[in-house]
């Protein structure tokens, strides 16, 4: 898919940390390293694959630092995988990266979830319940339950 | 649309209860938010003679007004509460990243009642509201419980949450403890830890998105864009520290105080407030040896606290956010003598006066040591320094023995003693468990009252009365007495207030000696700063956005712009005059005397000092609150707001309005 991605003019940037502040799913961290004049600072950096190019960051910035640019990339979710999952395919903060069109199924295969264990499952998308053909959309938070401990 | 929620969330510990209620947009114009919002809901709903530490006091946390809508410098939240160390109005301020967090769960404002049963911490979303258990957290220091609810909960949120929480000195709750956030960044004052610390609530989490709004907000954002291209193209020239010590000297001496602040946002953006250690030394400025000292006391240690020295650990600036000044940093303090620390937020100047020249310490490294220290507990460096310092001076006199301190030699700049000191006040243990309530609560137990200098209760900020006899007047006259940060005449000839608020006299050079008066021009002046400062808190501005001054940091004009208004500075003038007099109401309600708030005789000038460059000055202090009040329109003898004056700001039917 053509997903929209900041890029930044760190030159005018004057690391006041807004646009991280804005972004939905936290894909900014002020901890590139740099210098602003002779002073050593720091300055906002994209997570790799999390960002949801919302463009809520380009926004924010009143320096005019941040340009929202096209790039082709799969579409991201974040998985709350059930205890015992495969998360190698998922990045630190929980991230993945799945085709478009996909659905609750697939998230269950990419961590490997075995098809009589996910029966026993709750299935939420966003907060919400949902069944397993549920399709998924860029930056959904998909999590799993195991009912009988309670979740 | 305009720049607030519209809504505060009500939680009662006690009942596990929450509520989100409507803000009627009269209270926004009436008192904005932050500050504002707090003592209006806090006037209204903490009932007279309520115990501090009681489940009926409420802990308020709010962003101000501008938060959130591009404004620069407006990333500060307060934390208000009844004080435990005065008992009446106590209230903190703190920059970091939580008060966006705020407003991004969807609330002005966070009003937090009751007693949990057991520990708990506070999480929210912006869906969901939950109180959940705290006891893995509890006991860890700010920093460590900061850093494990990361672990816990950074996977689990779709955005990462911001986290304020107490330290052990809260938890215990020691009368000077504050909240934290960032890794021990500090709201610090008027013992709000020790509030939070009686509830049990270990920790507010909030983890919320919601876009922020703001009526017009390209204007906003241009307004921005201007000041921060003007700060791009500042800087100063390396070196210049080690010449601020002698510039403070020759500060000192001039019979005039210069009046252009605009260094200010130069010298925090090279050093910090750090800046202002050597210049304060040498100026009559910072206090030294418990008050009583002067610069020969503390000859040469200017060059001991030059802030390049400290520069030269910095690993990375720290901005609070939506600031572009970043007047904070990251050390790396590794190895070095007294550190079990890596790393620590540069220290203010606060800390490094109250620990350094207050106590004449030489070293700086334990400095370091005791900032860390003190920000993973949790304590108010200014409280703690002033509170050791009471205990040197106690024990220099023969009014405290060696048996009662423990063994520990507390003579001035005992450096060994004054680290173990602090470490036993932060563990409450043995003599350090007295000293963890503030000084006047340790001299009312072991005597030396003369020594203990606060005020109302509250340990006092580290700048001298005696040099800036204005700051005397908010020591005593702020509802919040002892707090530093309202009101300076130095800063008030860098603001030109006088080119917003018609009222305002303009600033002139002048002389000292014309400061010491009790004229209506000070008061006027005095009064002028208090208002712009409560604007200020409930727009949720730093100080040193403040400081800038009027024609670079452009409040009016943001505020206009942020919530589609079209109010002059007058206008803007009386809303901060209405949330101060609301504070003192507050204090009125519960029983607090603002009569009764004094000086210490010290710090008046009595006896005065005999030589530097404070020799031979008395302060007409009592005189001069009257005279405030007066330009209030509060009663010159009690400091009661006159009916005539809470009329003319509406407050009656204010705070007849209910959320
Ligand atoms: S485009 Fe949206 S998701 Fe991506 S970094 Fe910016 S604010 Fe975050
Ligand atoms: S909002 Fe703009 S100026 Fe501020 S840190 Fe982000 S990119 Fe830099
Ligand atoms: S100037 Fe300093 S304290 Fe104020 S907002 Fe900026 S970093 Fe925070």
């Amino acid at each position: 898919m053509i997903k929209q991605q900041p890029v930044f003019d760190y030159l005018n940037c004057v690391s006041c940390g807004i646009c991280a502040q804005a972004c939905p799913v936290s894909a900014l961290e002020m901890k590139k390293e740099g210098k602003s004049g002779k002073y050593r600072n720091i300055f906002p950096e994209l997570l790799p694959g999390v960002c949801i190019g919302c463009g809520q960051c380009a926004a924010s910035c009143p320096m005019e630092v941040i340009r929202m640019e096209e790039v082709e990339r799969l579409m991201r979710v974040k998985i709350l995988p059930p205890h015992g999952s495969d998360r190698r395919a998922l990045d630190e903060r929980s991230w993945a990266e799945l085709p478009e069109g996909s659905t609750v199924r697939d998230v269950l295969k990419l961590i490997r979830c075995n098809p009589a264990k996910a029966r026993l499952l709750l299935v939420s998308v966003n907060g919400e319940r949902c069944p397993l053909s549920r399709e998924l959309r860029d930056g959904d938070v998909v999590g799993f339950f195991f009912p009988v401990s309670g979740g | 649309m305009n720049s607030f929620m519209g809504k505060i969330l009500r939680v009662d510990l006690s009942t596990g209860r929450f509520e989100s209620l409507d803000v009627p947009q009269e209270v926004y114009e009436a008192v904005l938010a932050g500050k504002g919002l707090e003592a209006w809901y806090l006037y209204n709903n903490i009932p007279a003679g309520a115990d501090p530490l009681g489940p009926e006091n409420i802990l308020a946390f709010a962003p101000g007004a501008l938060c959130g809508t591009g404004a620069f410098l407006t990333g500060r939240w307060t934390v208000a509460c009844k004080s435990p160390l005065t008992g009446g109005w106590g209230d903190a301020n703190c920059g970091g990243l939580f008060a966006p967090a705020i407003k991004q769960c969807g609330y002005d404002a966070i009003f937090v009642s009751g007693i949990a049963e057991k520990p708990v911490y506070l999480f929210c979303d912006g869906k969901t509201v939950e109180l959940r258990d705290a006891a893995p957290y509890w006991g860890l220091d700010a920093t460590e419980a900061e850093l494990a609810l990361h672990r816990e909960l950074d996977p689990v949120c779709r955005k990462k949450p911001c986290i304020a929480l107490i330290g052990p000195a809260g938890e215990k709750c020691s009368l000077i403890s504050g909240i934290c956030n960032e890794g021990g960044r500090i709201a610090a004052r008027s013992g709000v830890g020790a509030v939070m610390g009686s509830k049990k609530l270990k920790a507010v989490v909030l983890a919320g998105a919601r876009p922020l709004p703001c009526a017009d907000r390209e204007k906003v954002q241009a307004l921005s864009r201007e000041l921060g291209r003007k700060l791009l193209k500042m800087t100063l020239p390396n070196g210049l520290g080690v010449f601020l010590g002698p510039g403070g000297r020759a500060m000192g001496h001039l019979p005039y105080m210069p009046l252009d602040g605009s260094m200010t946002s130069l010298m925090f953006r090279q050093w910090g407030t750090q800046a202002n250690t050597s210049l304060a030394i040498t100026s009559g400025d910072g206090p030294i040896k418990n008050w009583a000292g002067t610069p020969k006391d503390a000859r040469l240690m200017d060059m001991v606290y030059n802030p390049e020295r400290i520069n030269k650990i910095e690993s990375a600036k720290y901005h609070c956010y939506s600031c572009p000044l970043g007047c904070g940093g990251k050390l790396n303090i590794r190895g070095r003598k007294y550190a079990e620390f890596d790393e620590t937020h540069k220290p203010e100047y606060e800390t490094i006066e109250a620990f350094g020249p207050l106590l004449l310490n030489w070293s700086m490294d334990s400095i370091l040591q005791l900032n860390e220290l003190l920000n993973r507990a949790g304590m108010d460096s200014i409280s703690a320094g002033n509170t050791v310092a009471w205990a040197i001076e106690c024990y220099e006199n023969g009014i405290l023995t060696k048996e009662q301190t423990d063994g520990l030699e507390l003579n001035w700049g005992n450096t060994e003693a004054i680290l173990a000191l602090v470490n036993k006040m932060v563990a409450r243990e043995g003599f350090g468990d007295a000293l963890a309530d503030g000084v006047k609560r340790a001299s009312e137990r072991f005597g030396g009252k003369e020594y203990a200098m606060h005020v109302g209760g509250q340990e006092p900020g580290m700048h001298d009365a005696r040099n800036d006899p204005q700051l005397g007047i908010h020591f005593v006259a702020e509802p919040a007495p002892g707090k530093h940060t309202v009101g300076m005449g130095i800063e008030y000839g860098a603001m030109s207030l006088c080119d917003i608020c018609s009222w305002a006299p303009p600033a002139r050079l002048h002389p000292k000696s014309r400061d010491l008066e009790d004229t209506e021009e000070l008061a006027l002046i005095s009064k002028a700063n208090a208002c712009y400062t409560m604007l200020v808190d409930g727009a949720g501005g730093c100080y040193y956005g403040q400081m800038m001054g009027v024609h670079m940091w452009k409040l009016i004009d943001y505020l206009n712009a942020a919530e589609g208004w079209d109010y002059d500075g007058d206008h803007y003038m009386e809303i901060g005059e209405r949330i101060q007099c609301l504070r003192q109401l507050f204090n009125i309600k519960q029983g607090f005397d603002p009569a009764a708030v004094k000086l210490p005789d010290r710090m008046q000038g009595i006896p005065p000092l005999p030589s530097g460059p404070l020799k031979g000055i008395t302060l007409k202090n009592k005189e001069q609150v009257a005279a405030h009040w007066r330009a209030f329109g509060w009663d010159d003898k009690t400091g009661v707001p006159l009916r005539s004056t809470v009329e003319r700001l509406g407050i009656r039917t204010l705070t007849e309005v209910t959320p």
